[in-house]
C-alpha cells in the first residue's frame, strides 16, 4: 500500500511517501523552491517522493493530509468575530488564500496531483504525535506535542500502543507556550516562526536563575502555570489573537520597554529576557512531562510540535524527569506531520502492524557520483576525483586539520531542518578563530550563535556530560548537555558560552562515510569531534542540489566543496566568485 | 469540437488583454467584497457570539488540561476536512 | 467514497459542530467568494500565525 502524506499552506510544507508502511521518501518544498519555510503546495515534494519510488501519481492509494483545515477555519472565523471590529486589517489579509485554496483541498489534489482517491484529513497534534510515536523505537510510549497551534490545540498529550495512538487532554488556543515563545522572540527584534532558536542560543548569555532574573518574575505574571504542566496566558499581554504583532502594549511595559528593532544591538537586558521565556518554557515542558508520567507510568516518552525543536529542554528531559527513554522525530515541527499523518492512516486507520522505526534521517534527494561530475563538466568547473574514499577521507580531514572550512554533500539530504552531515558545513572544533570565520564570513550571522559539534556516538560521554546511554535524539541534534570542563578550553568552536554543545551523534550504520570521516580527522587531530553547521546562507534554505553546494561555496568562504567522489578547491574556480553577504537575511 | 488555430490564438490574445485590464479591477472588488463580508458577515455572527457567549461564563479550576477524543466513532469521519 | 463539495462539508460542519453563530459569517463568505476571489491570491508570509 502507498500512501502520501502532505503538510502545507501554513509553514514548513513537506510531502512523505509511506510504501506498505516503510517511509522511502520524504522532503520540504523549500529544499527544492528556495523559499525557507516555503507553506505553498508541496508540489516539486510530492513529484520527487514519485520520482525516488519509480511511481506515478495513479499508484498512490490514499492521501493523507495533516490537519482539518475546516477546524482551523472556524478557530481563524471566532477569533474574528470575537474581536470584530478590531480584526478587520487582518481579515482582508487572510481570508482570501483560505477561499480560494486553503479550504479546497481535495480539488488542489485533483487539480494540482492528479490524484483522484480518497484523501483523509488528521488533526494537526494527532499528526505531530503519530510522525513521533510509529517511527519510533517504542512499542508503547507516553506522547506529548507542544507547538504554537493547531486548529484549536496547543499541547496535547496522551500514550502510543503497537498501533494504537490516543491523545487524551489538551490545552486549547490561546494559550500557548509556543506563541507565547515567540511573542518574546517577536518583542527580541527576531522574526516569529523562524528565529525561536536564536533566542534559545541567545538564552545562554542571560541570567538563568529565577530568583534573580526580574524578567522570569514578570513573565511569570503572565502564564498561570499549574503544578502538572496546564496553563493559561492572561491575553492581555498578547495581541495575537487579533492583529499582525504579536506582544501588546501591556506586554512592552512589564517588560520595561518597546520591542527591540532587528538593526538595534542586543543588550544584557535581551538576554536575560530570553534568558526568562527560556526558564518559562522548560518549567512548563518538564511539568508537563512529569504530569504524564504519572499519569502513564511508561518509561518511554516521545516528544513532537515545534517546541520539541527546543533542544536545551529537551537535554533535561531523563535527568528531570521519570522517563527512562526519549525519542524526538529529527523533523518534529510541522513539516514532519507529513510523515505522522501517513502513518496514522497505516496503523491507526487501516490497522496496518509496525515494521519502521526511523534510524536514518537521510530520506531527501541524493546525487549519484556520475550526476555530479556531469554537472561539474557541464559547468567547466575544475575538479579532483577520488576513486578511493578513504584517500578522499584522509584528504578531506587534512584540509578541516590546516583550518580550512569544507562543504560536506553526501548521499541523500536529510530530512528536517537541522544538518546532519549530509547537507553540512565542517570545520576544526578545536580552531579558537574558526567560529569567527563561520559566522562572518561564511553564515553571515549574529557572532552570539554557537555551532554544534559532531562526535561519534561511543565518543559523546567522554566530551560531554551526557545521559548514558546516550539518547537516539542526539543522532539529530535534538539534545544540549554540558562539554566536560576539561574539554571546553580545547574545544572553543563548539562550546556554549555556557559551557554547553549541541551535539551530533554520529553512528556508523546510519551515515559511515561522515562517521569514518570524524574518526579520520580524530586520528591527525587527536580530538574525534568536527564543527557541523547547515550548509546554506543565511535566509536561504540547506542546499539539496550540486548546483546549489557548488553556488554557495563560491558565494561565501567555504574553502572547498566534497561533493560525493569529488573535492572542488574555491580557489581553483575563482571566475565563479561571488559575494553572498548581500543575500544574508533572516 | 476544436476550433481553428486562428481563433484560438486571438481568443488567447483577448484573454491576456482581459487579465492585465481586469487586474486592478479585480484587486478593488476583492477589496471592497472582502470588507462587506466583513462587517456583514463577522459582525452579525459577533452578535450572535456575544450572547452565546454570556451564557457559558469561565470557572476557575485546579487544571487547565481538558479532555480530548482524537478517536472518532464513525469512520468517515477521517474523510472529512473537520 | 463519493465526492463531496465543499458546500457539503461546510454544511455538515456547522451541523456537527453545532457552530450556528458562524452561519452568517459562513454564508457571506460564500456568497463573496462566488464572486470575488477567482484570481490566484499570492500565499502572505504567515509571520503572525495564529493569524493565517
Amino acid at each position: 500500500m502507498k500512501i502520501l502524506g502532505i503538510s502545507c499552506h501554513y509553514h514548513d510544507a513537506a510531502a512523505t511517501l509511506l510504501m506498505d508502511g516503510i517511509v522511502v521518501a520524504a522532503a520540504e518544498e523549500e529544499r527544492f523552491t528556495r523559499r525557507k519555510h516555503d507553506p505553498s503546495f508541496p508540489q516539486n515534494a510530492v513529484e520527487f517522493c514519485l520520482q525516488q519510488s519509480g511511481l506515478g501519481i495513479e499508484d498512490i492509494d490514499a492521501i493523507a493530509f495533516y490537519e482539518k483545515p475546516l477546524l482551523k477555519f472556524e478557530r481563524l472565523l471566532t477569533q474574528h468575530v470575537q474581536y470584530f471590529p478590531k480584526s478587520y486589517a487582518v481579515f482582508r489579509r487572510a481570508i482570501p488564500a483560505w477561499l480560494t485554496e486553503k479550504l479546497r483541498i481535495r480539488r488542489l489534489f485533483r487539480k494540482k496531483l492528479k490524484f483522484k482517491g480518497d484523501v483523509y484529513f488528521l488533526e494537526h497534534h494527532l499528526s505531530h504525535a503519530a510522525g513521533v510515536f510509529y517511527p519510533s523505537p517504542f512499542e508503547e510510549a507516553a506522547v506529548l506535542t507542544v507547538d504554537g497551534v493547531g486548529e484549536w490545540t496547543t499541547a496535547a498529550m496522551g500514550m502510543g500502543r503497537r498501533t494504537h495512538l490516543d491523545l487524551t487532554h489538551e490545552i486549547r488556543f490561546p494559550h500557548s507556550i509556543g506563541l507565547l515563545y515567540s511573542a518574546v522572540t517577536a518583542y527580541l527584534g527576531f522574526s516569529v516562526n523562524n528565529s525561536e532558536y536564536k533566542v534559545m542560543g541567545l538564552s545562554a548569555y542571560g541570567n538563568k536563575n529565577p530568583a534573580t532574573n526580574p524578567y522570569y518574575a514578570a513573565l511569570r505574571r503572565m502564564i498561570d502555570l499549574k503544578p502538572d504542566g496546564s496553563f493559561r496566558l492572561d491575553m492581555g499581554f498578547f495581541d495575537y489573537e487579533f492583529a499582525e504583532r504579536m506582544p501588546s502594549k501591556k506586554f512592552c511595559e512589564l517588560l520595561g520597554g518597546p520591542s527591540r528593532e532587528p538593526v538595534e544591538p542586543v543588550t544584557a537586558r535581551h538576554q536575560d529576557i530570553a534568558a526568562a521565556v527560556q526558564l518559562v518554557t522548560e518549567e512548563a515542558v518538564l511539568s508537563m512531562l512529569r504530569h504524564l508520567h504519572r499519569q502513564t507510568n511508561c518509561p518511554n516518552v516521545v516528544l513532537s510540535g515545534g517546541v520539541a525543536l527546543n533542544s536545551v529542554c529537551n537535554g533535561k528531559i531523563l535527568s528531570e524527569t521519570d522517563f527512562q527513554n526519549v525519542w524526538i522525530q529529527p523533523n518534529s515541527g510541522d513539516g514532519g506531520s507529513s510523515m505522522g499523518a501517513a502513518l496514522y492512516l497505516y496503523h491507526a486507520i487501516l490497522g496496518q502492524p509496525r515494521n519502521y522505526a526511523l534510524r536514518s534521517p537521510y530520506l531527501g534527494p541524493g546525487f549519484s557520483s556520475a550526476q555530479v561530475e556531469s554537472f561539474l563538466k557541464s559547468q567547466h568547473i575544475t575538479y579532483h576525483h577520488f576513486s578511493s574514499q578513504s584517500e578522499l577521507l584522509d584528504q578531506t580531514a587534512q584540509l578541516i586539520h590546516s583550518g580550512k572550512v569544507v562543504g560536506w554533500f553526501q548521499g541523500r539530504m536529510e530530512w528536517g531542518p537541522r544538518a546532519l552531515g549530509a547537507r553540512s558545513i565542517l570545520a576544526n572544533p578545536c580552531d579558537p578563530g574558526i567560529r569567527d570565520v563561520l559566522n562572518l564570513k561564511v553564515k553571515h550571522r549574529e557572532s552570539f550563535r554557537p555551532f554544534a559539534p559532531a562526535v561519534c556516538v561511543e565518543d559523546a560521554a567522554t566530551y560531554f556530560e551526557c545521559d548514558n546511554p546516550v539518547p537516539l535524539p542526539a543522532d539529530f541534534m535534538l539534545m544540549v548537555y554540558p562539554v566536560r570542563p576539561e574539554w571546553r578550553e580545547k574545544l572553543p568552536a563548539v562550546t556554549h558560552v555556557d559551557g554547553s554543545g549541541r551535539l551530533q551523534t554520529v553512528r556508523r550504520d546510519a551515515h559511515p562515510l561522515y562517521y569514518d570521516l570524524i574518526r579520520s580527522f580524530g586520528r591527525i587531530s587527536g580530538v574525534p569531534m568536527l564543527v557541523n553547521t547547515s550548509f546554506n546562507i543565511r535566509g536561504e534554505p540547506m542546499v539539496c542540489a550540486p548546483d546549489q553546494a557548488y553556488r554557495c561555496m563560491m558565494g561565501t568562504r567555504i574553502d572547498c566543496l566534497v561533493m560525493e567522489d569529488f573535492i572542488i578547491h574555491r580557489h581553483e574556480n575563482l571566475r565563479d566568485a561571488w559575494d553572498s553577504e548581500s543575500l544574508a537575511k533572516d | 469540437m476544436r476550433l481553428p488555430k486562428p481563433v484560438l490564438r486571438l481568443l488567447s490574445f483577448l484573454d491576456r488583454v482581459f487579465r492585465i485590464l481586469l487586474k486592478p479591477l479585480q484587486v478593488v472588488s476583492n477589496f471592497v467584497f472582502v470588507t462587506i463580508s466583513y462587517f456583514l458577515g463577522v459582525g452579525l455572527s459577533a452578535i450572535f457570539y456575544r450572547r452565546a457567549a454570556k451564557k457559558n461564563p469561565q470557572s476557575t479550576v485546579d487544571s487547565y488540561w481538558q479532555e480530548m477524543q482524537t478517536t472518532p466513532k464513525d469512520q468517515d469521519a477521517w474523510l472529512r476536512p473537520f | 467514497m463519493a465526492q463531496r463539495t465543499l458546500f457539503h462539508d461546510i454544511w455538515d460542519f456547522l451541523r456537527v459542530r453545532k457552530a450556528w453563530w458562524l452561519l452568517p459569517v459562513v454564508i457571506v463568505l460564500a456568497l463573496m467568494g462566488v464572486l470575488a476571489v477567482a484570481s490566484q491570491v499570492p500565499y502572505l508570509a504567515p509571520f503572525i500565525y495564529a493569524l493565517f
